[in-house]
């Protein structure tokens, strides 16, 4: 296993949101974890990163416990984040962006990979020099992917990366999860609002429901399930 | 005379800019409402007498040592309070205003209450400029200033450091998510804020004396032009900073010199009635850089 989770409680204050979630992430594989608002999904993610301390439980990363590393070791262990409502630096360029992307690594590999992300995102390139407040939602979301990818990851979270966008983005976003696992090699670990089209794009499925995982299966049957039909498709 | 005025002012604006840029990072950027900043510009001029005056450095060396102590002073006071009390703006608000308090005492027993006046290197006869006249420590001040106001911008625009700066400022989590540390970030910021003030202190130790109170007058321009600039911005501090001087010599000159330290607190209080988010700051968002 790349990722595992094993009864991973936390909270924030005295709130509990995790109680008790075990997950496991494969090597290549693509994992969505899908469930209502307030089940625990962008906690867990920012648990697994270091955002968050863990209370009790424990996190296993390439064999080697990261459950009580600091974010930055764990970004340099090969976790990157793509946090939830994108989180760009509003008065910094999209160049910018993508070097503090590489931040953990050296500044000519950090050249390399800023090369390539503007062959993968022309859009990118021809707003390299503009300020990324002034994208649009759709950019921002695309730089944010490209910032997460610049650090090399072994593994990238994913949280809801079509929160606001136009449905015919909210697919192509997706597509570009699907593209980056596919051909990029790097596994991920998707949260996503959307969870039609996210187990439709995943290998392996969960359902987080109260801060506990309540069904777990490969992402097809999950699509199939009567219940996950009813409680998340709305049909 | 309104040239001469206007020169004065633009000496004591630049001292008045270097404080408020450090200590907008401080309070604009992280949080901190630190009212012992005022003492940091004393310890600077202090500092500066010490290597000067009672040590007989060499100038160029004396400002050196003034600013290694400046960074010394900021990590240290990262590490044993900031670090402590950053989340609480009431509670570091409180502990400021003992340091403050603390390190105005501690000047006083270390140097006397007396007033001092640093040994300048430059010669004190005066430059005429057309009907303008001024001394070379005036013009080095100002030059000094400008060099010092640069530097700390070429730092965040350009280094891999000051883009860690404005990236953890502008939005924390994201950037810790790309591997930058946030507490060595925290650290670098109290420096930068520390050895700006310090450097103002050293600056205008030359123009004017020097007493361990001098720091209350600072810290209350300082928060002056802070707030009426915008916190965390630092064009807002350059400018209200240059404009204060400006205003304060030029008041003190055409009103009256008795009310010259009243003059920048009318220009807080008119920017808090018409424009209360600060004069450079777009709607109520904080702009970093």
């Amino acid at each position: 296993m790349l990722l595992e989770l094993n009864d991973v409680h936390a909270a924030y204050g005295s709130t509990k949101v995790l109680n008790g979630v075990n997950l496991q992430v494969g090597e290549g594989s693509l994992v969505a974890m899908v469930g209502p608002n307030g089940a625990g999904k962008t906690t867990t993610l920012r648990t697994i990163c270091g955002l968050l301390p863990i209370l009790k439980g424990e996190i296993i990363f390439r064999g080697q416990r990261i459950d009580r590393m600091k974010s930055k070791d764990i970004v340099k262990a090969g976790i990157s984040h793509c946090p939830e409502g994108r989180q760009i630096w509003p008065t910094m360029t999209v160049a910018e962006h993508l070097e503090l992307g590489g931040y953990i690594n050296s500044s000519t590999t950090c050249k390399s990979d800023i090369d390539r992300m503007y062959e993968l995102f022309p859009i990118l390139k021809e707003r390299k020099k503009q300020l990324s407040g002034s994208l649009s939602g759709g950019e921002q979301q695309v730089l944010a992917v490209a910032r997460a990818l610049m650090s090399r990851p072994k593994l990238i979270l994913f949280d809801e990366p079509s929160l606001g966008l136009s449905p015919k983005l909210v697919s192509e976003i997706l597509m570009l999860v699907k593209k980056i696992n596919a051909e990029e090699g790097v596994s991920v670990l998707l949260v996503e609002q959307n969870a039609k089209m996210a187990l439709s794009i995943a290998n392996d499925g969960y359902v987080l429901e109260k801060g506990f995982v309540t069904m777990r299966d490969k992402a097809e049957k999950l699509r199939n399930n009567d219940y996950v039909k009813k409680a998340y498709f709305g049909m | 005379m309104f040239l001469q005025l206007l020169l004065n002012g633009i000496v004591l604006g630049s001292g008045y800019a270097l404080i408020s840029i450090g200590h907008t990072i401080i309070f604009g950027l992280m949080r901190v409402s630190n009212f012992a900043h005022g003492e940091f510009y004393m310890l600077g001029a202090y500092f500066a007498f010490t290597f000067l005056d009672l040590l007989g450095l060499p100038f160029a060396l004396a400002f050196f040592l003034t600013i290694v102590c400046g960074i010394i002073l900021g990590y240290l006071l990262n590490r044993l309070v900031f670090k402590y009390v950053r989340d609480d703006m009431t509670v570091n608000g409180l502990v400021t205003i003992g340091m403050s308090i603390f390190f105005t005492n501690l000047a006083q027993y270390i140097w006397g209450a007396q007033p001092k006046n640093l040994m300048s290197p430059f010669k004190s006869n005066t430059i005429f400029l057309g009907r303008v006249s001024v001394t070379p420590a005036r013009l080095f001040i100002i030059l000094a200033s400008a060099v010092s106001l640069f530097a700390f911008f070429c730092i965040i625009k350009y280094t891999k450091l000051g883009k860690a700066f404005r990236a953890t400022f502008q939005q924390r989590d994201a950037a810790r998510l790309v591997g930058i540390d946030s507490e060595r970030i925290y650290s670098v910021s109290t420096i930068l804020g520390t050895v700006m003030a310090c450097i103002a202190g050293a600056l205008l130790g030359l123009a004017y004396s020097l007493e361990p109170t001098m720091g209350a007058k600072a810290i209350s321009v300082s928060w002056a032009v802070v707030v009426a600039g915008g916190p965390g911005n630092f064009i807002g501090a350059i400018t209200i900073g240059l404009l204060m001087g400006i205003i304060e010599a030029l008041g003190g000159g055409y009103i009256s010199s008795a009310y010259k330290d009243a003059f920048p607190f009318i220009i807080l209080i008119l920017v808090l009635i018409f424009k209360p988010q600060g004069i450079f700051s777009k709607g109520g968002s904080r702009m970093n850089g």
